[in-house]
């Protein structure tokens, strides 16, 4: 099972690195002047901010396919014309 | 209900929480304890004291507000608001979806399908068994109604078709009965239009099970078959609901000369409030009249909205020809007073001598008793209907008289006839009148009622030929033949052994008559036919149209019998089109010109929902990020009331925001011109946008300065290119302003600058560098252009360099003005017209004023352009000591220019002239 967090923004990217800069920009501004319960609203703001983003997470149950391949090689004399013998031996490494 | 919006939530759970947004009101007050008393004596000593900053004791109201709307939005956001949310259907069972596919539901078939296709995929997740059945298609019989996976009905949904024809109510009802106490439910996509039997099938649906009704908002329009009214075409437009003022365009089509379909005519329509029914006429000449075959309204695509047109609507042309002239007062027996009296109402009525009438393209030539023909007559009538037309002769005592076709058959009439007739039924005769055989399988009156009362006393009798069984279309009771035809080339000729009058028969007087005319197609009829009328006929489809007003060619159909089409009850069958026979023609219309449409109106209890559902829209992001903005908002407010918002170094974000704010490089650009044009001399030009004419300016008025700078106490520095947009004119003396054909109009700002600049004593010089060469007519391309870049200049009267003008001696002593050129005039403004001249003076005493425009054509630019290195850059005149010569004179004017410019008129006082005088006199 594959897990994995996926996000769809609920608003279009732009926006929101807009919102998030302006939230930053004053966040800090609130730092800097010492406001009481900072923490709290970068804690609120973060959340907020996240929550625009829309994530969710995503399993995914993947069924592996088996690793052994057959290859059948025609080793006829008609694969003996011009490069074709190096081809083969190149698809083959592949 | 459109209109109204709901609100659903995706975790409406979540809201209980806005149930504690109280509590966090009275928690956020942070209300300090209550202080206890004690009494001290010493604070009498701060009474009167002001405290210079205060705190709040408690959190001001608003932000209180601000913080509990922060957040309500981000409970009410983290539930999932969704406006219009959509109703998902938790209904199981078995679905039934029936659509009624008439003409009426054309318009917007396409949504009616998109619907049903959302239905079908809702049905499909749930999986319930779905049957959709249009009503209008043949319904489908099987063992019950046919249920299968809503799966499968998915892609059936683009043959389901709307059509011309509408739904027979009593024949679903029949077709449910085969299932009486089956359950399920049923949507029914509505067309909107009332028809007998509706409710009562809603009625026994509803016995199935639940009945939800789809209904779009109801515009339908439909357009009533064209008449005659007045001689004009009126056709009515109805609508099912009376509301609004509604205006509609009709379109009339038809062939061109050349074949090829056109619209033809157009006309404007309005519904008025509260009617149903609009109606206009279409007033045409004939010509144009006769070609339309539909009318449609503009922008509706169904088969009510086209009314195809029919015989009805022509007038075919008929000319009348008798062999004599009626005398007067004997009107009831002219021979043509019958035929004037059927045909008038049907027919255009030519009545000319049959050269001059040919002439006029008539579709039918009546001759009524004429047995001579001039040999330029017959010959042009016998090419008129090989042509196609059609001439009716009706005998008469002078074609029974003539020896006419006795012997050899004439081309323009289809039997040889026996010379004198016969008379039955006279007094000198045996017998009795004649009455009419009824009308045989193939001859055109085939159906025709033959009245008792119709008899014939005389007639012209053919004689017997091979021919003349096939000739005989119809026949008296003994045999002999009362109408014979035969074809000639493309046309016919028709005989009628009877006179045109009562004369011979009573033929005229009856209805018969006119049936006749019309089976001919020498008339037209005038109002539906009736069973009667087209009764024993087969029609051919000529065209078809489907439900959505489109027509194609009919030839593959089964052609309809007569009967069925006076019926002309839309069907399957005899879906609507065009039906021809033989050279005549009737339109089956859907809507019939009795027709009124009726809105659907369902009894209370039935479901209806609009067609359109809106769009889901989630709110969530947004109230999310209102509650952001409104916590973003929070810490500046409380910020600003803490009073932290103001601190030591508050001009540094001023400043920083200031900077981001003001678009400071441009002011900036602004004041290093003002500061180059005015702490020194400078010359500028015009930038026109053509880069060798603005090299050409920058060089030539480079190369002025450096001569300024060299003879004169002037000493200017290099020149400055000014953009009109831009730049502020004021600082300049003079502006150069060459005329290039690529120079954009300024705007009306520029113009504004420019005139200020010129009525505060600024100078341009206009240059339009060819000398007034290379142009036709009113004068060269760079003329015309200065014409229209100065036309919003307020530019003084104008003549060319009078030989006293100060230009002429500011510093040199001049009298041409050439540039690269020298031929043009240079215009300045006017002289006053006052201005005399003192005898004995050289000059009149012109002491005020600098003229604000010298306009020229010489290309002084080009003449004064001088290259960094001191070289001149393009050659004058012809070179060598003349070109030099002018070169001189050219630079010596641009030297008297800047001086004038600069000095105004002090050349022209009167006190220089014994100096100047010396001068001249050398």
């Amino acid at each position: 099972m594959v897990t994995d967090l996926v996000f769809d923004p609920l608003l279009p990217l732009s926006i929101l690195v807009t919102l998030a800069a302006l939230t930053g920009l004053l966040l800090v501004l609130a730092i800097w002047r010492g406001l009481s319960g900072w923490w709290l609203r970068v804690l609120s703001a973060s959340v907020l901010l996240f929550a625009l983003l829309n994530p969710s997470l995503r399993q995914e149950d993947r069924t592996p396919l088996s690793d052994i391949v057959l290859i059948v090689v025609d080793q006829s004399s008609s694969q003996d014309i011009a490069d074709r013998p190096e081809q083969i031996a190149v698809a083959l490494k592949n | 209900m459109p209109g109204i919006s709901a609100i659903g939530f995706l975790s409406p759970w979540l809201l209980l929480g806005l149930f504690a947004l109280p509590i966090l009101w009275w928690l956020l007050r942070a209300v300090p304890p209550a202080a206890v008393k004690r009494r001290f004596p010493g604070v009498t000593l701060l009474l009167g004291l002001k405290d210079p900053e205060s705190t709040p004791d408690k959190t001001p109201w608003w932000l209180l507000m601000l913080r509990i709307l922060a957040l309500a939005a981000m409970i009410v956001g983290f539930a999932g608001p969704v406006l219009n949310p959509k109703e998902t259907r938790l209904a199981t069972g078995p679905l039934l979806i029936l659509t009624d596919a008439s003409w009426a539901s054309a318009p917007d078939w396409a949504r009616r399908q998109d619907r049903i296709k959302a239905v079908l995929q809702e049905a499909g997740r749930l999986g319930r068994p779905v049957a959709v059945q249009s009503l209008t298609a043949p319904l489908v019989v099987s063992d019950g109604l046919p249920f299968r996976s809503a799966r499968d009905w998915i892609p059936e949904i683009p043959t389901l078709e709307s059509m011309p024809w509408e739904p027979d109510y009593e024949a679903v009802r029949t077709w449910l009965a085969q299932v009486e106490d089956a359950r399920f439910e049923t949507i029914w996509i509505s067309d909107g239009l009332d028809r007998e039997g509706r409710d009562t099938l809603a009625k026994s649906l509803e016995d199935h099970g639940e009945v939800t009704i789809v209904e779009a908002e109801n515009s339908i329009l439909a357009i009533r078959p064209p008449a005659y009214q007045d001689g004009m075409i009126g056709v009515t437009l109805i609508r099912p609901v009376a509301s609004i003022t509604l205006p509609v365009t009709v379109n009339a089509f038809g062939p061109d000369p050349a074949g090829i379909e056109r619209r033809l005519a157009q006309v404007e329509a309005v519904f008025d409030t509260d009617k149903t029914t609009a109606e206009i006429l279409f007033d045409l000449p004939a010509e144009l009249r006769n070609r339309i075959r539909r009318f449609s309204i503009a922008g509706k695509r169904s088969a009510g909205a086209v009314a195809l047109t029919d015989d009805a609507l022509k007038r075919r042309k008929v000319v009348l020809f008798a062999g004599q002239r009626a005398r007067e007062g004997q009107e009831l027996v002219s021979s043509l007073h019958f035929l004037k009296k059927a045909l008038a109402p049907t027919a255009e009525l030519i009545q000319a001598p049959v050269r001059e009438s040919l002439l006029a393209d008539p579709d039918v030539v009546i001759l009524a008793d004429v047995a001579k023909m001039t040999e330029a007559e017959a010959t042009s009538l016998t090419e008129w209907v090989e042509a196609g037309g059609l001439l009716v002769r009706f005998a008469g005592p002078r074609l029974a008289a003539t020896s006419l076709s006795q012997i050899d058959e004439d081309p323009l009439l289809p039997v040889r006839l026996r010379a004198g007739g016969r008379n039955v039924g006279g007094a000198m005769s045996w017998g009795s009148p004649k009455l009419l055989k009824p009308f045989e399988k193939g001859s055109p009156f085939f159906g025709l009622e033959t009245p008792d009362d119709v008899n014939v006393s005389s007639q012209v009798i053919a004689q017997p030929d091979p021919t003349l069984t096939d000739r005989t279309i119809a026949s008296l009771q003994d045999g002999t033949p009362l109408v014979t035809r035969k074809s000639l080339g493309d046309g016919q000729v028709v005989l009628i052994h009877v006179t045109a009058n009562a004369e011979w028969s009573t033929l005229p007087l009856s209805g018969l008559f006119v049936q006749m005319l019309e089976r001919l197609a020498v008339s037209t009829r005038v109002a539906a036919p009736e069973a009667a009328d087209l009764a024993g006929q087969t029609w051919q489809p000529e065209q078809v149209m489907n439900g959505f007003g489109d027509l194609r060619s009919g030839d593959d159909m089964i052609a309809v019998a007569g009967e069925m089409l006076a019926d002309g009850a839309i069907s399957p069958e005899l879906p609507p089109g065009t039906y021809v026979n033989g050279d005549r023609q009737i339109a089956v219309n859907v809507i019939r010109p009795d027709r009124v449409l009726t809105p659907t109106s369902w009894s209370d209890g039935m479901i209806v929902e609009a067609m359109e559902r809106a769009e889901e829209q989630p709110l969530k992001a947004l109230l999310l990020a209102a509650a952001l903005g409104l916590l973003l908002l929070d810490i500046v407010a409380t910020l600003w009331l803490g009073g932290r918002l103001r601190g030591p170094r508050d001009g540094v974000i001023v400043t920083a925001l200031l900077a981001l704010l003001l678009p400071v490089g441009e002011a900036r650009a602004q004041d290093e011109l003002a500061l180059r044009a005015t702490s020194e001399t400078v010359l500028a030009y015009v930038v026109t946008g053509d880069a060798r004419v603005d090299t050409a300016s920058e060089a030539g008025l480079y190369g002025l300065s450096q001569m300024l700078t060299q003879r004169t106490a002037i000493e200017p520095t290099d020149p400055i290119a000014i953009d009109l947009e831009t730049d502020e004119l004021a600082f300049f003396p003079l502006i150069y302003w060459p005329i290039s054909e690529v120079q954009k109009n300024p705007s009306q700002a520029a113009y504004d600058r420019l005139n200020r600049y010129l009525q505060t004593g600024g100078m341009i010089l206009f240059d339009t560098r060819d000398s007034n060469l290379g142009g036709f007519g009113t004068g060269t391309p760079n003329g015309r252009r200065l014409q229209q870049l100065a036309a919003s200049l307020n530019i003084p009267a104008l003549e060319p360099i009078p030989a006293d003008h100060v230009l002429t001696r500011s510093f040199y002593l001049l009298q041409d003005f050439p540039g690269r050129h020298a031929r043009a005039d240079v215009w300045v403004e006017a002289a006053p017209k006052d201005a005399v001249r003192v005898d004995g003076m050289p000059f009149r005493n012109l002491n005020d004023g600098v003229s604000p425009v010298v306009i020229g054509g010489n290309d002084w630019a080009s003449a004064w352009a001088l290259s960094r290195q001191g070289r001149y850059m393009y050659p004058v005149g012809r070179g060598g000591f003349a070109g030099e010569r002018q070169r001189e004179i050219a630079i010596r004017f641009g030297v008297n220019l800047v001086m004038y410019v600069l000095t105004g008129n002090y050349k022209s006082d009167q006190v220089h002239v014994p100096a100047l005088l010396e001068r001249l006199g050398q």
